[in-house]
């Protein structure tokens, strides 16, 4: 064994709880990469198993011909084929095709490939993007897989970046105490490579027990949310399913192979790095404990009153060590930004959870409703009882269920709109944008009453009906895409009608062949505008009231509205009351209680038990999430509180010094306290605007991803606070210990202890 | 034989108004065999003239030249070799690393160059040094006097060149301080090792076979005793 390897290995018998602090760091630090992994690769394997169960293949062309499907099935690009004909004696059907995997692009090479040899050019294409994109076939497939990686290698890199830093912070610990020995190797000849390669080996041999107790660790962590996530309609979501999607746990080996490789390599870029600074520092000052730094006095700054007190002092101290405050500050800052923004995701998550659950929950409530709506086999428009049928439940239905489902919808759903859009300026464009797209499409009609306006909405928004009629008609909005088709053309433009009193919406939606929507892309809504008052603005690539956002945020309750006849209404609550249905429900009756007019739907029976197992669905996600923040908490306040109490340790003969010329131990308390109030101060304040800006960007991720919750904006304001609070209190009983440590030794022998 | 020369040595500590001269302009040499004692006064820079000549401290200005070698020319990893095979330091507070035993402490030069321990020259030494009985012990069950005989154990048992104690008894007794003072004195005359001693004990510089008296960062005296 090298003389290298042979220290480490003493270093680490004799100094069990640094070996602990390293294992615990390097396990935690892997972890952490491990659970990110593990998640990552079971909601992948998740949705392409999902995706292949709902549809196995990758795309289809329609009304082909027999003879051109096998001319097709001959070529190279397909590696599985199948045809559906139209009918027993129908030459023509659908064929459902894969791709190989280096396809360039699958609608380019079946148009090319029909154009060159089908003799029936009568043909239409569909495709399933999801499996394509899951599967990475095709350019698209390619593009999109390019933008996400750089979303997940964003984050990869900053798990990486706060993994190595624990890493970092735990070898730095461990060798500032072995500063003085590593002086007197220096000193007898041991080189600097030696020096650094004794903190590598020791690093190495702790490798062997934390990286796979992190692998171990973040597995486990991993499965477990994963396991909560698949109990409940989580994964669903992800999936973009309306239907119940199996979970699939995987554990990928090369994921792992890749985790147990960085985390080595970070552990011996880490102990490198250290090795390399304590053996860069000269002996002789490693063996006095003595770094000569000369502290100048500040001519610019004249001494300040309080420079004779223990705050002036704590100042000083802070001032004259640099780099330990920014070490400090920096592990402070990571461990307060990535609470936050655990805390933060974890929020969105929840709420996606609870909308997600609310939302099942009105499809098995007005179940028939809810498949008329969406599943219809034939045309809804063609069919007038069915869609009566779909109103009559929809005006049975508790208002605050539905609302929890579209949010801060304003509008309401009548009969009599279903009658009404025949007679609307645009429905020939309506009508023609249906046929192109095809059935499936259906159409709702929002409004806006007058008297309503004038009594809730005006007084609350500051704008008067008159004004908003004025300053605003009405415009087509919807999303970017849309918007631009339909903005600017005059032939959608809806100047009002006789039967429309205050705004009016057209809402269309696109489906495949499995019934799901496709993409919100394609709705497209007709709201009052309060274009010139409020900014015109998306939200979201789905409902919601666009430009009407100032005249909401002025409502802090709600919106209430009815058509004519007030048959029904609906009502829009803040983010706050509508994550509890009980809450939503309770504050939907507060609310109204002053219109008389309105019957308020009574909840069923039935409705009291779902909500009560939804809510305990509930818990264990939420207890899990909370163990989860707990442990980054821990983790970070653990690191924390090894600064801290190294700190003083390296400070003894000063603090012995103090003591001994009559500072008490109040004023001692009061001196360190101040000195971590200026850490936790300092990176709380830094955190705050990291994390406020990290949450404006995932917010912005996930409104792109159609997050419903995020019509109202999360910001980690409260954590990154709390985190500087909690920071506050651990610094304060951190350095109570220590001193308590000290009162063990007199002041003398803890003096020439330090000689 | 001239072994060491000291050539126009000078060191400064800090910058600007911080200015320290602990060393300026020392020049002097060293001939084979013979053991030099450095006196003075608390800060006259002795400890620094040691470590500058031991390696471990690099001077602002000037040269040491030891065995006819520029040991400042030598680069990082040359000059840790330098320290583990030429010369042997001896510290006040004997610097044993504490969790290896005492013969684990003296082989540690031998182990930096991965050479196997040499058991005859250890047995040898720790004779000489009345600590035979004492090697599988570590630091904390040795007393002060015994954790010195470790350190010197450890500076001679590579054979180095140069031998420099600073202040090696300045942490003991007095009866610990005489012994320590004379098994030193036995090496130099018994394996003729070169030796250099700070100290500011007149009663221990006078058993040297030179005396150097610096202040402020001066050789003031440099006289042969013997």
């Amino acid at each position: 064994m090298s003389f290298s390897s042979k220290m480490a290995l003493k270093y680490i018998k004799t100094q069990k709880k640094h070996n602990i602090f390293i294992i615990l760091s390097i396990a935690s630090a892997l972890m952490l990469v491990t659970f990110i992994f593990t998640l990552f690769s079971s909601f992948y394997s998740t949705m392409l198993y999902n995706e292949r169960q709902k549809f196995g293949y990758h795309g289809m062309v329609h009304q082909i011909t027999l003879s051109d499907y096998e001319k097709l099935t001959k070529s190279e690009m397909i590696t599985k084929s199948e045809f559906d004909s139209y009918g027993p004696a129908d030459t023509s059907g659908v064929a459902y095709v894969n791709f190989r995997n280096d396809i360039y692009d699958p609608e380019t090479f079946i148009r090319e490939f029909a154009e060159d040899n089908f003799e029936d050019k009568e043909y239409s294409l569909s495709f399933h993007e999801e499996l394509l994109e899951y599967e990475i076939i095709g350019i698209h497939a390619k593009a999109s897989l390019a933008k996400k990686l750089v979303l997940i290698l964003a984050i990869v890199l900053f798990i990486l970046f706060c993994a190595r830093f624990v890493i970092d912070t735990a070898f730095e610990i461990s060798s500032r105490d072995k500063e003085v020995q590593f002086g007197i190797l220096a000193s007898l000849g041991a080189s600097k490579n030696q020096i650094a390669a004794i903190i590598m080996w020791q690093g190495a041999f702790l490798s062997v027990i934390g990286i796979p107790l992190g692998l171990a660790l973040g597995t486990a962590a991993g499965g477990l949310v994963f396991s909560f996530a698949d109990s409940t309609s989580v994964i669903s979501y992800f999936t973009q399913s309306d239907r119940y999607c199996e979970g699939i746990f995987s554990v990928s080996v090369p994921y792992l192979i890749v985790a147990a490789i960085i985390g080595f390599l970070w552990v011996i870029l880490s102990a490198y790095g250290t090795g390399r600074r304590y053996s860069a520092k000269s002996p002789i000052e490693s063996i006095m404990q003595n770094n000569k730094k000369i502290i100048k006095p500040k001519k610019s700054r004249p001494s300040k009153k309080a420079s004779g007190k223990v705050s002036g002092l704590a100042l000083k101290n802070i001032r004259r060590d640099k780099k330990s405050f920014f070490v400090t500050s920096l592990a402070l800052i990571i461990s307060y930004t990535l609470i936050s923004l655990f805390s933060v995701f974890f929020g969105i998550w929840i709420e996606e959870h609870r909308l997600s659950m609310s939302h099942n929950m009105l499809s098995e409530n007005i179940a028939d409703d809810y498949r008329i709506y969406h599943y219809s086999d034939d045309n809804p428009d063609n069919d007038v009882e069915e869609m009566e049928e779909a109103y009559r439940i929809l005006e049975n239905c508790p208002a605050h269920l539905y609302v929890s489902s579209v949010q801060r919808c304003n509008v309401i759903v009548t009969k009599d709109s279903y009658t009404l859009r025949e007679t609307l300026p645009f429905s020939k464009e309506y009508l023609e944008f249906n046929e192109k797209v095809g059935w499936g499409t259906t159409m709702r009609f929002y409004f806006l009453n007058r008297q309503f306006y004038d009594d809730i909405f005006a007084e609350r928004s500051g704008i008067s009906y008159d004004e908003l009629v004025e300053k605003n008609g009405f415009v087509v909005c919807g999303t970017e895409d849309v918007l631009e088709t339909y903005a600017n053309d005059e032939k959608v433009k809806f100047e009002g009608s006789p039967l429309v009193t205050g705004g009016d919406s057209l809402s269309l939606n696109l489906y495949d062949i499995s019934g799901k929507i496709v993409s919100t892309n394609t709705e497209v809504n007709l709201l009052a505008s309060i274009r010139g008052v409020g900014k015109f603005t998306t939200l979201s690539k789905s409902i919601s009231l666009i430009g009407a956002e100032d005249c909401l945020k002025n409502l802090n309750g709600g919106v209430i509205a009815d058509s004519d006849g007030v048959t029904e209404f609906m009502i829009g609550l803040p983010r706050d009351n509508s994550v509890s249905l009980w809450r939503v429900d309770k504050a939907f009756r507060d609310y109204l209680k002053d219109y008389p007019q309105f019957e308020i739907p009574q909840l069923q029976d039935g409705d009291t038990e779902q909500i009560i197992k939804t809510e305990q669905q509930f818990e264990p996600v939420l207890t899990l999430i909370g163990v989860v923040i707990a442990i980054i908490t821990v983790i970070a306040f653990v690191n924390f509180i090894n600064i801290i109490s190294t700190g003083i340790m390296n400070r003894r003969k000063e603090i012995a010094s103090l003591t001994s010329i009559g500072m008490t131990r109040w004023q001692l308390f009061r001196m360190l306290l101040t000195e971590s109030v200026g850490y936790t101060v300092t990176a709380g304040i830094i955190a705050l605007g990291i994390a406020v800006a990290a949450t404006f960007f995932m917010n912005s991720y996930a409104i792109r991803m159609n997050f419903d919750s995020l019509y109202f904006y999360s910001y980690a304001v409260v954590p990154p606070l709390l985190s500087a609070l909690g920071g506050f209190v651990i610094s304060a009983v951190t350095i109570l210990v220590s001193l308590k440590i000290f009162d063990r030794v007199s002041v003398a022998e803890e003096m020439k202890t330090i000689e | 034989m001239e072994i060491l020369k000291v050539e126009g040595i000078t060191k400064i500590f800090g910058k600007d108004e911080n200015v320290v001269t602990a060393l300026d302009d020392v020049s002097f040499t060293v001939t084979k065999g013979q053991m030099v004692a450095i006196t003075g006064t608390s800060g006259a820079g002795k400890s620094t003239l040691l470590h500058i000549i031991g390696g471990v401290e690099k001077p602002t200005k000037g040269k040491v030249f030891l065995g006819g070698e520029d040991v400042f020319s030598k680069n990082d990893k040359n000059l840790a070799v330098f320290r583990r095979r030429q010369v042997g330091l001896v510290y006040q507070f004997y610097n044993l690393i504490p969790m290896l035993t005492a013969e684990e402490n003296i082989i540690l030069p031998s182990q930096m160059d991965g050479r196997r321990p040499d058991e005859e020259r250890l047995k040898k030494l720790a004779e000489m040094m009345g600590i035979s009985d004492r090697l599988s012990h570590l630091p904390s069950q040795l007393s002060g006097g015994q954790q010195q005989r470790v350190s010197v154990c450890r500076a001679l048992y590579s054979s180095p060149m140069l031998l420099l104690a600073d202040e090696p008894t300045g942490n003991l007794d007095s009866k610990n301080s005489r012994e320590i003072i004379a098994l030193i004195r036995k090496t130099n005359k018994e394996l003729k090792q070169t030796v250099i001693l700070v100290t500011h004990d007149e009663d221990i510089a006078l058993q040297c076979d030179r005396v150097i008296k610096m202040e402020d960062g001066r050789i003031i005296r440099d006289e042969v005793i013997k």
